[in-house]
């Protein structure tokens, strides 16, 4: 298990990462978001001691990554997929990483299969494209077998076909009891493979939930109304408490279920041709979370409204 | 550790640009040291023939030079890869003590150098051997302790600066900062001659040219007070820098 204990990095005046306090529990995805310069990779790179932690620290089974006697095991990363020396073949690569790291030579083979890398396996890496260098990334991850695969912007360059592969390796992984954390700008892809969300910006934790308790919390979900009379619904609903936004053929309620909603119409004799929950996607959230980042920095009230908005529900 | 530098000699076999390199390394070195010795017409004024075998020797190790600015640049070349690639994180990933990773870079760059300058001695030392033998001149023995104590001088040589271009490249994290590291004191004693005896005296005895010098001329193989110091001068300059190279990186953040 991971633990972060008021992780905080600072260059300078800047703080990049701000008092995080975090668990990683094992068999979870975890999506890690947060727009460009909010310290996702400072923080992936503080978890495996490649960036020195200002104040605070992490833990790997209560030890530093440092202390691990086989720290490959424990974690397995990719933090840069262009991070490799080019001019080797992609079997020469994972060779080299299985000999420093004294892992089984069988594992390579398995990686590159695994990887669907077999038959450019000795090509040069310098012919690789983005896609390719990424699922040589996955395999450099993997090749230990680690419990925990820390993944920075996996997706980045893959196309559909391999997009579908990662998505369906991180569920396999989490379902063999491994910690899966992954980081992406893109929200579908999140939405499609993560259990769990974290959304930091500025370095701060702005949401740590499921996807089910963030669809819940969002601001931005409701329920859509149909309705013979929209008027005589308006009035129902917000005698009832609902907040209504009204617009051209349809309503948006907010504040009330569609099982109430549908309580309400049938006591009004209201006849409704469509009630249906809206769900804003991943990306909506995103920037609804993100978007009182400005506030969030200087109008101190705004940011509480907003961070409580997200914490009660 | 071991595991670790085992992967290293791995990537000189995998890359054809390293081995092509020390390949090449190699052939300049013995090319050079022979070039050296027929050229000595031109050079020297002198026929190999009125030289003592000693002297053969000698001015043929001089190809060693080129071995070990040429190591230099490998050395320097090879660790900033870590940098300028960035695999430095997935080495850092394995080997997160930094000092077992710096170690690490440093007992392969020693072991390359030391298998490289051996290797290269003994063929150059061969090499002279025949052409003495081919002028009718004597040879010397391997029992020579003025021999064996050139030949060991001419093997540190290169791993002397080797190691320095090491501790350059990564207190600098470039390529071109560990070169010329190592290059500007292997060419600093030059300069410092030009200034007045009295103080050019004073700091050419600090330097390592004078000390690699005494190892290579001592004559004897008994240990002494010249041999002392200048052992422990060239020690000294090798912790230093590479404990600043060491500080340097366990400090970065990557």
């Amino acid at each position: 298990m991971i633990k972060l204990n008021n992780l905080t990095k600072k260059y300078d005046q800047k703080t990049v990462v701000d008092q995080l306090n975090l668990t990683f529990k094992p068999g979870v995805v975890t999506g890690f978001l947060g727009p460009n310069g909010s310290g996702k990779s400072t923080t992936m790179k503080m978890i495996i001691s490649l960036v020195h932690p200002t104040f605070g620290k992490v833990t790997v089974d209560n030890k530093s990554y440092r202390s691990l006697a086989e720290p490959t095991q424990k974690i397995g990363t990719l933090i840069d997929p262009s991070a490799i020396d080019v001019n080797l073949t992609a079997r020469q690569h994972l060779s080299f990483i299985s000999t420093a790291a004294n892992i089984d030579k069988n594992r390579v083979e398995d990686m590159l299969k695994t990887t669907g890398l077999e038959k450019v396996q000795n090509k040069k890496i310098k012919s690789f494209s983005l896609g390719m260098k990424q699922r040589l990334g996955v395999a450099t991850a993997l090749i230990s077998n680690p419990d925990t695969i820390i993944l920075d912007e996996p997706f980045n360059g893959l196309d559909v076909d391999s997009i579908k592969w990662l998505r369906k390796l991180f569920k396999q992984l989490a379902d063999e009891g491994k910690t899966v954390i992954v980081s992406s700008h893109l929200m579908s892809e999140i939405q499609a493979v993560a259990n769990r969300i974290i959304i930091i910006a500025q370095g701060k934790l702005l949401a740590d939930m499921t996807i089910k308790e963030m669809n819940q919390k969002s601001l931005n979900s409701f329920v859509y109304v149909e309705a013979n009379d929209l008027a005589k619904m308006t009035k129902a609903l917000k005698t009832n408490g609902a907040e209504v936004v009204q617009k051209k053929d349809s309503l948006e309620v907010r504040n009330l279920d569609s099982r109430e909603i549908g309580h309400l119409a049938s006591e009004h004799d209201i006849v409704i041709y469509q009630l249906k929950k809206v769900q804003p996607t991943l990306e909506e959230l995103f920037m609804e979370i993100t978007k009182g980042k400005a506030d969030y920095v200087s109008h101190k009230y705004e940011r509480g409204k907003n961070n409580e908005a997200l914490n009660q529900g | 550790m071991k595991h670790l530098i085992k992967a290293d000699f791995k990537k000189i076999n995998f890359l054809s640009s390293h081995r092509n390199y020390l390949i090449v390394l190699c052939l300049l070195s013995i090319s050079f040291g022979l070039i050296f010795l027929f050229t000595l017409g031109v050079t020297q004024g002198k026929n190999l023939t009125e030289l003592p075998a000693m002297e053969v020797i000698d001015i043929s190790l001089l190809g060693m030079d080129v071995a070990a600015i040429m190591l230099i640049i490998f050395t320097a070349t090879f660790i900033s890869k870590e940098f300028s690639h960035g695999s430095i994180h997935t080495s850092l990933a394995i080997m997160p003590l930094r000092q077992k990773f710096y170690l690490s870079k440093f007992f392969f760059i020693m072991i390359l150098s030391l298998i490289i300058s051996i290797t290269l001695t003994l063929i150059i030392f061969g090499l002279d051997q025949i052409v003495l033998l081919a002028n009718n001149m004597h040879t010397v023995s391997l029992n020579n302790q003025a021999l064996l104590s050139k030949l060991i001088g001419t093997v540190i040589l290169p791993l002397f600066y080797s190691l320095l271009s090491a501790a350059g490249t990564f207190y600098f994290r470039s390529a071109a900062g560990g070169i010329m590291f190592a290059l500007g004191v292997m060419f600093l004693p030059a300069l410092i001659k030009l200034f007045p005896a009295g103080f050019s005296d004073m700091v050419l005895v600090l330097l390592p040219e004078k000390s690699l010098h005494a190892l290579a001329e001592m004559g004897t193989l008994t240990f002494n007070g010249q041999l002392m110091s200048a052992i422990l001068i060239l020690l000294s300059w090798i912790l230093i820098s590479n404990i600043l190279g060491l500080w340097k990186l366990k400090n970065a953040d990557f």
